[in-house]
């Protein structure tokens, strides 16, 4: 279970696991950039933008996930998004949250 | 009716008038006939735009849309220039680097040297790629 909130209604925290992440930082290719670059010009969406994002939030997610169900947690409280600039054409999402196992209803 | 009257009722209708002024409004629309008459009419274009929901195209809808003949032909024909270009502003520049005099042997074989390697590197990122892209399930992630 994910959350962006601290808690979890109707649930009590027994034990926090600590700080899960995971990271991705994915590109477009080069014919992607030039279609980019072409839109850019007209403005609206970019979707070859939106799919490469689209792309790191998902993986880095996956890889928050993959920490906490190593580390046995039941949940992933106070889940956050951030994102940086590495180079153009790229997304770098970073994903963190705290692990937690739950008392058990 | 008053000249701003239409904008004072958008606000009301949008709450944004303050105390003072929405009362002083409520009072004058029960005694005149023809602004409580343009209010309903406001509030019925209101109520039409608030209901109004812009549908994304679906996938598919874009699917058949790219897949037209317009767009496939300006796309082939568009991308089919750009690589000819590309491909002969290359060769020219690799004809003029190998068999122009004016450039020194030492300068020659660096650009050579340096294009090479690159082309080289480039290979070996593209073969890492080629054998793990039937693995990477985020390929087919849209938005």
């Amino acid at each position: 279970m994910l959350s962006t909130s601290d808690t979890l209604p109707g649930r009590d925290v027994d034990e926090v696991l600590g700080i899960v992440k995971g990271n991705a930082i994915r590109g477009s290719h080069l014919g992607a950039d030039i279609t980019a670059f072409l839109r850019n010009l007209i403005g609206g969406e970019i979707e070859e933008y939106t799919k490469t994002m689209a792309e790191a939030r998902e993986q880095a997610l996956d890889r928050m996930i993959d920490e906490a169900r190593n580390a046995r947690a039941d949940a992933v409280v106070g889940v956050r998004y951030s994102t940086s600039f590495i180079a153009p054409g790229t997304a770098e999402f970073f994903v963190y949250g705290t692990a937690v196992r739950l008392r058990p209803l | 009716m008053e000249r701003d009257d239409p904008i004072v009722l958008m606000r009301y209708l949008d709450g944004d008038l303050d105390e003072g002024a929405r009362r002083e409004l409520e009072a004058r629309i029960a005694r005149e006939p023809e602004l409580a008459s343009e209010l309903e009419r406001f509030r019925r274009l209101h109520d039409a735009l608030g209901a109004m929901r812009f549908d994304e195209p679906t996938d598919l809808e874009w699917r058949e849309f790219w897949q037209g003949f317009y767009n496939r032909a300006e796309r082939v024909s568009g991308w089919g220039l750009v690589i000819v270009g590309a491909v002969l502003v290359a060769g020219y520049a690799l004809y003029r680097l190998l068999f122009d005099p004016g450039i020194d042997a030492v300068l020659k074989t660096g650009i050579l040297a340096l294009a090479l390697g690159f082309v080289v590197l480039f290979l070996s990122i593209l073969r890492g790629w080629l054998r793990v892209r039937g693995l990477d399930r985020y390929r087919r992630i849209r938005r």
